[in-house]
């Protein structure tokens, strides 16, 4: 019997496809996690009131900003989902080797940061509409985009911060693969992190925020968050190289 | 042209010696029997030609490739054995089309008819099989691959025994029509007896023989007949199996080296000659040196 050729390409194009139909479960629970997002943001981000001549004045913001966060939590748990065992034997049931399963899998985080930061950003039109039905009074402005590449910068900001923090989940997964103890090293050196560096002026995390989601241009902004992405998911890779590839 | 070449090969897991260093090689188009008992390698050994496992030292070559982390040995290669898990959303029927988009040579009307055959219901959940139609199914997805190296570790488990004869039924033809190395591992020589053509046995991760089945048929030989009678004969021979047959008789089994001369006087003298079928043989040649079971619960 002849050996089939193959090519890489079309390889990782096949497992993709095969993860999409696979973890299409990832996007139910994407709805669930953006409508907790969603209720949660009844109480508004921010909000202040003044009352004068016998009247009360209530001014509460709301936005989806809590929707984002929630969804990049969401990034980060299907990265380290798909870091585990059970699922990176998944797809070597069928052709692969570890470079194009990991590229396929890093498509397949790709696309639900896509599916997520769109529908993140689109929820806050669901909130507006919810706000003014269930809560408001009064609607005083409604904080639409100014026009459409400011709607389109807006979420690609949102695609991109959840893919950031996905590359973070996929990294942390693959530690804990390749050494059992990340596993509690990691959460614990991450809250130890935040009470040690938590507050104040120039601390790590302050750095980290600021070099991040404090750029002011928008390329740079997105060159950051591609650029580290991609480095965060070639250390991830290079962890993997050290596994078996299945036992 | 050889298909598989193991050279020293050895897999130490954390501690223990999985393989101890190995070497064969397997021709193209061959249906290999692996036997061996529990835990004597056979899975870490395919695992190892499969490329799911890094070899410690060694060297393995599948296609003239190293076969761990190899996309062109992945593609050319299938390995099934009873511990596939697909995605648990997969359907039968999802998981055959994720396998004809996969393997070039899929033969997706085989693939149908083996599962209307067997009863398979192809809107059922892989995870929702019971055992036995697990294995099928899986052996399902081994035929219908046609890779070139195809790999079955104990495909045969959970299966009833028409299944299992069915099994080994469509092995023989479909490797016929489309010839292609085949590696089996199984505990039931007996019903694989008729399609393997070379049986390799490992013995403590060990290589301990590797010849043509019809040469494992005639390897050992049995001699039954009184003990003051037959242990004569086996002086300086290395005996595989003792069994004492009521008082006075004794069945040996040993290597297959007598002249033909011998063998007449054996019989003159009253003692039963008798072949030793493959499964026995490879049952006596990789037993423990520690006596049978019978000993365990004499405790006298």
């Amino acid at each position: 019997m002849y050996l089939t050729g193959n090519n890489a390409a079309k390889i990782i194009w096949q497992q993709y496809l095969f993860k999409m139909k696979a973890y299409v479960s990832v996007f139910s629970s994407l709805v669930i996690i953006q409508l907790l997002g969603i209720l949660l943001s009844f109480s508004g981000t921010a909000s202040r009131g003044t009352s004068a001549y016998g009247m009360n004045i209530n001014i509460t913001y709301y936005s989806a900003d809590m929707v984002i966060v929630f969804t990049s939590i969401w990034g980060f748990i299907c990265a380290l989902l798909l870091t585990t065992t059970a699922y990176r034997e998944d797809g070597f049931h069928f052709v692969t080797n570890r470079i194009s399963s990991n590229l396929s899998s890093v498509a397949f985080l790709f696309t639900a940061s896509i599916a997520g930061g769109i529908t993140a950003v689109f929820s806050g039109f669901l909130l507006k509409v919810l706000v003014y039905y269930i809560l408001a009074d009064e609607i005083l402005g409604t904080g639409a985009a100014a026009d459409p590449l400011t709607f389109a910068r807006g979420m690609a900001t949102a695609v991109l911060i959840i893919f950031f923090i996905s590359s973070f989940g996929y990294l942390a997964g693959m530690m804990a693969q390749w050494y059992r103890w990340f596993a509690f090293i990691l959460p614990a050196a991450l809250m130890g992190l935040l009470i040690v560096q938590g507050a104040g002026e120039g601390t790590i995390l302050q750095v980290f925020y600021r070099f991040f989601f404090e750029e002011a241009s928008t390329f740079l902004f997105f060159s950051k968050m591609i650029g580290s992405a991609c480095i965060i998911f070639a250390a991830a890779m290079f962890l993997s190289n050290q596994l078996e590839v299945k036992k | 042209m050889n298909v598989i070449e193991c050279r020293g090969v050895t897999k130490k897991y954390k501690r223990k010696k999985a393989i101890h260093p190995l070497s064969f090689s397997i021709e193209e188009n061959k249906v290999v029997g692996l036997i061996g008992r529990n835990g004597a390698g056979k899975t870490t050994l395919l695992k190892i030609l499969a490329g799911f496992l890094k070899e410690s030292s060694g060297e393995v070559n599948v296609f003239s490739k190293r076969p761990f982390n190899n996309l062109v040995v992945s593609a050319n290669t299938i390995f099934i054995d009873d511990q596939m898990n697909f995605p648990s959303s997969f359907t039968l029927i999802d998981i055959l089309q994720q396998g004809e988009r996969f393997y070039e040579n899929w033969d997706k009307e085989l693939a149908h008819r083996l599962i209307a055959y067997f009863d398979l219901d192809a809107k059922q959940s892989h995870t929702n099989l019971s055992k036995g139609k697990k294995s099928t199914f899986n052996m399902i997805v081994g035929l219908a691959a046609r890779c070139p190296l195809t790999i079955f570790d104990e495909p045969t488990t959970g299966m009833d025994a028409s299944v299992r004869k069915d099994f080994y039924r469509a092995l023989l033809k479909d490797t016929i029509t489309y010839p292609r190395t085949i590696i089996l591992s199984t505990h039931y020589l007996e019903e694989a007896e008729d399609i393997l053509e070379e049986v390799l046995l490992i013995k403590e991760g060990e290589k301990y023989l590797h010849l043509p089945m019809d040469n494992l048929k005639e390897r050992l030989v049995g001699l039954t007949g009184k003990i003051d009678i037959v242990y004569p004969w086996v002086i300086n021979r290395d005996i595989l199996h003792t069994r004492k047959i009521g008082q006075e008789e004794v069945f040996l089994a040993l290597e297959n080296n007598f002249t033909g001369n011998e063998k007449e006087k054996m019989k003159l003298s009253g003692i039963r000659i008798s072949p030793v079928s493959a499964n026995d043989a490879c049952i006596y040649m990789t037993s423990e040196e520690k006596g049978s079971i019978d000993d365990v619960f004499n405790r006298e």
